[in-house]
C-alpha cells in the first residue's frame, strides 16, 4: 500500500492566513453544481406523474393539491441544492399521508379526493406539517449557530488558557518578544 | 585589630604581643630593636621557635614603600654572609597598625652598625683599617652579589654592619625593604642617582654601588659626609661642573695611597668607573692606571639661563629642568638655543638627537602645556642621555618607573603623571638615546610597548593597575578591598577577599580592578575573557565570572571554607537563576541553591548556577514551548476566522441537519400514522 504523504501538523507560517481562506472558497467554488442533471430528473418526475395520473389518478391529484407547498420550496430555492424543498417535502408528505391512507385503504376514487380537498382541516394539517418543515428549516442554522459559537469559544478559551500558561512558566518572550539569551 | 585565625598555614598567627610568621618566627612586637632598625622599617626581637638560642630580628616593611622581592629571592639563593640576608619572608597581622604588614626575618649581625642611622659625622679611620676592615670585605659582598646581577643600593655607613664583635669584617645591611636607593643621601649617589626621586632612582647597576663605595671611603676617611651643609640641588649641580671626585673631595687632602682608588671609583662616566675586579687588583697590591674618561664638549660661550652660564649640554639640561616647562619650551623654541647648540656647542650626536626630539610627534591629554612638557622632557634627555626621564615634577630612572606608579599609588598621587610619561613614550624615547647594546635598548623598548598596550588597555586585568604590578614585582595588591591585608601572592587573595567580605568592606563585586590585574599579572591560566566578563553588561555574567575567578582561586590556592563569599554568592545568585527560562527550573534551582551554599564549595556553586547542561535543556524546552505558543496563536486565528464566517457555516449546517431532521421526524410520522391505521 502507498505510504500517504505526510501532512504537516503546522501549515507553513509563511503562507498568509487570508491566502489560505481565499484558497478555501476557491475549492468550494470549483465544487460540481449539485443540481448537475436535473433536467433530466425533472423529466423522470414529470413521467412518474404522467404515470401515476394515468394509473392511480386520485392519488395524483390529492398528491399534487398536497404537496403544494412542497412544489413551492422547490421553486423558490435558488440554491444549488434546494435544501429548503428537502426539509418541507418530507413533513410535508407525513402531513399528507393519513389522506392517502385513507385514500388507498377506502375507494380509490375521485369523490374521495374531491370530499378531502374540500374539508378545511384536511388542508391545515397538510399545510402545518409543511410549516412545521419551514420552521425547522429556519431554525436549524440559529441553533447550529449557538452550537458552534459556543464550540468556538470554548476552543479559543483553552488556547488563551494555554497561551496564560505558556507565558507563566517560560516568561513574557515565549510569545516572541525581546530574547534576552 | 580583631585578627582571625587563618586556615592557611603560610599565614601568620598572633598570640599576646607576638606574630607568628611562617609557624616559625614569633615576632615581639613589644620588644623593639632600635639599633636594628631601618630608616622605614622598624626592627624588633623574632624568636626562632624550630631552633631556640638564635638571635634574630625582624624589619616590618612600610607598607608604603613596596619592598624588592625579587632582591630578596636573589639573596636568599646567594646565601652571602656579606649582606643582611631575609631567613624568612610574608605578610603578617600586625596588630599595632591594625593590618597586615610585610615581615622580613634576618639572623641579627654580632657586631653594631658602623655609624648610626643619621650620624653624618663619625670617628674618622685610618687609611689601612678602612681598605682591611671596610673596602675588602665590601668588594667581597659586593662580588657576590654582581654574580646575581644584584646592585645592593644602599652603601652608607648607617647601612653597615660587623659580623663580628670586635668591628674587623664589615657587611651590608638591609637592602631589600624598600625601593632602590631610597634612603641614600644625594652624596652617595651618581649624578644620575641624584638627579632622580629618592623612590625612582631604580635597581641600576654594580657601578652604581661602586661609586657609594667610593662615596663611603671618603666619608670615613674624612670622618664627616662629603658636601655636608649643601642643598641636594647644589651637590648635583657641582657633581656636574666639576665632576664627582672633584665635588666631593673639596679642599680636602686625599691620601695618596687612597686616591687611585677614589679617582677610579667616583668617576662619572659608569664605562670609565673602576669595575669589581680593578678593585681586587688594587687590593691586591696592584697598581691602576686611570682610564680617562672622555671628557664632556664644552661649548667657546656658554649659553645663559638666569643668570648661570651653561658650557655642557648636560649642565644646560640641569638648569632648563629647575624652570617650568613652559618658560623651559620657550627657550628651546627661541633662535638662541638652535644657534648654541648647532654652532657654539657643535656636538653632533647632541644636535641629531634634539632634532629627533622635535621631529617626534607630542600628543598629550594635557594639550598644549603638555605636547610642551613632552618637547622639553626630550630634549632634556637628547641634551643629557644618561639622566633620568625628567617630566614635569617627576625625574625617575628608566626602571624606576614601576616604583614611581607603585608609590603614586600607594599614596594616593595623581596616575596622570606616570601614565603620561608611558603614553609619551618617554623610555622608549630614552633608550634609544643610550648607545648602548642594541639588544639591551630593543629589550627595553619592547617592554614599554608592551606596558603602553596594557595602559590603553581599558578592560578588567589590564589598565594602569596592570602596568603597576608587571612593572614592579613584589608589589601588594592595592585594591582598596584588600590593601590593608598585604596580598603579596595569590594563595593570600581568596583569604583576604573572605576576610573583606567578611569585615562588610565588599558587598556587591568581591574584584575590582586592582584585583583583576593581580590576577592577570600573576595567574597565567586564567583566561582574559574570564577577566572581561566581570564588565559584562548583564549581571547574571558578571557574577557567573566573579564566581568561576574565585573558584578557580579556591581550587588552586584554597582555603577550603569560605563561607561568607558563599553566602555573598548565595545573595547574588538571583540574576543567575533568573537567566533560566522556565519556572519550574528557576524554582528547582532556588531549592537545590540552598544545600549547595550548605556544602562550602565556590566550585560547586559555580557549576550549579553554570551548569551547560541545565541551560541546554532549558534552551531547549524553550524553543519547543515557543514553537508550541506560537501553534496556538495560529489555532486561535484560525477560530477568529472561523467566528467570521460562523453564520455562512451554520446556514449550510443548518439546513443540512434540518433536512435530516424533517426526515427523521416525517419517517417517524408516517410510521406512527400507519401503524395507527392498522396498515402495520
Amino acid at each position: 500500500m502507498a505510504k500517504l504523504p505526510a501532512i504537516p501538523a503546522i501549515p507553513p507560517q509563511s503562507v498568509p492566513l487570508d491566502a489560505q481562506a481565499r484558497r478555501a472558497v476557491a475549492r468550494r467554488a470549483m465544487r460540481p453544481p449539485s443540481k448537475k442533471g436535473g433536467g433530466f430528473q425533472l423529466f423522470l418526475l414529470g413521467v412518474g406523474v404522467i404515470a401515476l395520473a394515468v394509473f392511480a389518478a386520485p392519488t395524483c391529484v390529492l398528491m399534487v393539491f398536497g404537496m403544494v407547498p412542497s412544489i413551492v420550496a422547490y421553486v423558490v430555492d435558488r440554491g444549488k441544492r434546494p435544501m429548503l424543498a428537502f426539509t418541507i417535502a418530507p413533513l410535508n408528505l407525513a402531513g399528507l399521508m393519513p389522506y392517502l391512507l385513507e385514500l388507498w385503504t377506502g375507494h380509490d376514487q375521485m369523490p374521495t379526493v374531491v370530499h378531502l380537498l374540500t374539508n378545511v382541516y384536511v388542508w391545515l394539517v397538510i399545510y402545518l406539517s409543511a410549516g412545521a418543515g419551514w420552521l425547522v428549516f429556519m431554525g436549524m442554522p440559529q441553533v447550529m449557530t449557538f452550537v458552534l459559537q459556543r464550540s468556538l469559544d470554548g476552543r479559543k478559551e483553552k488556547l488563551k488558557a494555554l497561551q496564560s500558561k505558556l507565558r507563566a512558566d517560560w516568561g513574557p518572550q515565549v510569545g516572541g518578544g525581546e530574547d534576552q539569551i | 585589630m580583631s585578627v582571625q585565625p587563618q586556615a592557611n598555614p603560610s599565614m601568620s598567627t598572633t598570640s599576646g604581643a607576638t606574630v607568628r610568621l611562617k609557624d616559625r618566627f614569633d615576632i615581639h612586637y613589644d620588644k623593639p630593636l632600635p639599633g636594628l632598625r631601618s630608616p622605614a622599617a622598624p626592627a624588633f626581637v623574632a624568636e626562632d621557635i624550630k631552633t631556640p638560642g638564635t638571635r634574630h630580628f625582624a624589619l616590618i616593611c612600610d607598607p608604603k614603600m613596596p619592598p624588592r622581592l625579587e632582591a630578596v629571592r636573589k639573596l636568599q639563593m646567594l646565601k652571602s654572609y656579606g649582606v643582611l640576608t631575609p631567613v624568612e619572608v610574608g605578610a603578617v597581622d600586625w596588630a599595632p597598625a591594625n593590618r597586615r604588614m610585610f615581615a622580613m626575618v634576618f639572623e641579627q649581625p654580632l657586631g653594631d652598625r658602623l655609624a648610626g642611622p643619621t650620624d653624618n659625622a663619625i670617628t674618622p679611620w685610618g687609611e689601612e683599617a678602612l681598605v682591611a676592615h671596610v673596602v675588602a670585605p665590601l668588594v667581597q659582598t659586593l662580588l657576590d652579589l654582581d654574580r646575581e646581577m644584584l646592585p645592593h643600593r644602599g652603601i652608607r655607613p648607617g647601612n653597615i654592619f660587623f659580623r663580628d664583635a670586635n668591628r674587623r669584617i664589615a657587611m651590608l645591611g638591609d637592602c631589600v625593604t624598600a625601593p632602590p636607593g631610597l634612603y641614600q643621601s644625594v652624596v652617595y649617589e651618581t649624578i644620575e642617582g641624584g638627579l632622580a626621586q629618592s623612590h625612582t632612582r631604580g635597581s641600576g647597576t654594580t657601578a652604581q654601588d661602586l661609586y657609594a663605595l667610593g662615596v663611603l671611603v671618603l666619608h670615613l676617611l674624612f670622618g664627616k659626609l662629603p658636601c655636608a651643609g649643601q642643598t641636594e640641588e647644589k651637590i648635583v649641580e657641582d657633581k656636574i661642573k666639576r665632576g664627582s671626585f672633584y665635588a666631593l673631595v673639596s679642599e680636602q687632602r686625599v691620601p695618596t695611597g687612597l686616591s687611585e682608588l677614589l679617582r677610579g671609583l667616583l668617576v662619572d662616566d659608569p664605562q670609565a668607573r673602576w669595575r669589581l675586579g680593578d678593585i681586587q687588583m688594587w687590593l691586591d697590591g696592584r697598581r691602576m692606571t686611570l682610564k680617562q674618561p672622555a671628557p664632556a664638549i664644552r661649548a667657546p660661550r656658554g649659553f645663559e639661563i638666569d643668570g648661570e652660564e651653561c658650557e655642557t649640554a648636560r649642565h644646560l639640561a640641569l638648569m632648563l629642568d629647575m624652570q617650568e616647562p613652559e618658560v623651559a619650551g620657550r627657550i628651546l623654541r627661541g633662535p638662541n638655543f638652535e644657534t648654541w647648540i648647532t654652532r657654539t656647542l657643535g656636538d653632533k650626536q647632541v644636535v641629531e638627537a634634539i632634532n629627533t626630539a622635535f621631529s617626534t610627534r607630542s600628543e598629550s591629554a594635557a594639550g598644549t602645556s603638555g605636547q610642551t612638557a613632552q618637547l622639553v622632557s626630550r630634549v632634556l634627555m637628547a641634551l643629557d642621555p644618561p639622566a633620568p626621564i625628567r617630566f614635569r615634577d617627576a625625574a625617575t630612572a628608566v626602571d624606576g618607573i614601576g616604583a614611581l606608579l607603585a608609590v603614586t599609588m600607594l599614596t594616593g598621587g595623581d596616575l596622570m603623571l606616570p601614565s603620561e610619561i608611558l603614553s609619551a613614550r618617554l623610555p622608549q624615547f630614552w633608550s634609544l638615546r643610550q648607545g648602548s647594546a642594541k639588544g639591551e635598548d630593543q629589550a627595553t623598548i619592547r617592554f614599554f610597548d608592551k606596558m603602553l598596550r596594557y595602559l590603553d588597555d581599558k578592560r578588567p586585568g589590564y589598565g594602569i593597575e596592570r602596568v603597576a604590578y608587571e612593572m614592579m614585582p613584589g608589589l601588594h595588591c592595592l585594591s582598596p578591598f584588600i590593601e590593608a591585608r598585604y596580598v603579596e601572592q595569590m594563595r593570600d587573595m581568596l583569604p583576604a577577599i573572605e576576610f573583606a567580605v567578611q569585615a562588610k568592606t565588599i558587598d556587591v563585586s568581591p574584584i575590582d580592578r586592582h584585583i583583576a590585574a593581580f590576577i592577570g599579572v600573576y595567574e597565567n591560566n586564567v583566561d582574559d575573557g574570564l577577566l572581561y566578563t566581570l564588565i559584562h553588561a548583564d549581571p547574571a555574567t558578571r557574577v557567573l565570572g566573579t564566581l568561576q575567578l574565585l573558584a578557580y582561586l579556591q581550587e588552586t590556592y584554597g582555603p577550603p571554607m569560605v563561607p561568607s563569599l558563599i553566602q555573598l554568592f548565595g545573595q547574588q545568585a538571583k540574576p543567575v537563576i533568573e537567566r533560566f527560562r522556565s519556572r519550574y527550573t528557576r524554582a528547582r534551582m532556588q531549592t537545590g541553591l540552598t544545600a549547595i551554599l550548605k556544602e562550602n564549595s565556590l566550585r560547586k556553586l559555580a557549576d550549579y548556577l553554570d551548569s551547560a547542561d541545565e541551560q541546554r535543556k532549558d534552551a531547549q524546552r524553550f524553543q519547543k514551548a515557543r514553537l508550541e505558543y506560537q501553534q496556538t496563536i495560529k489555532q486561535v486565528e484560525k477560530a477568529t476566522q472561523q467566528t467570521g464566517e460562523l453564520m455562512s457555516t451554520a446556514k449550510l449546517a443548518g439546513h443540512s441537519v434540518a433536512v435530516k431532521i424533517a426526515s427523521l421526524i416525517s419517517s417517524a410520522i408516517i410510521g406512527v400514522t400507519l401503524f395507527a391505521m392498522g396498515v402495520l
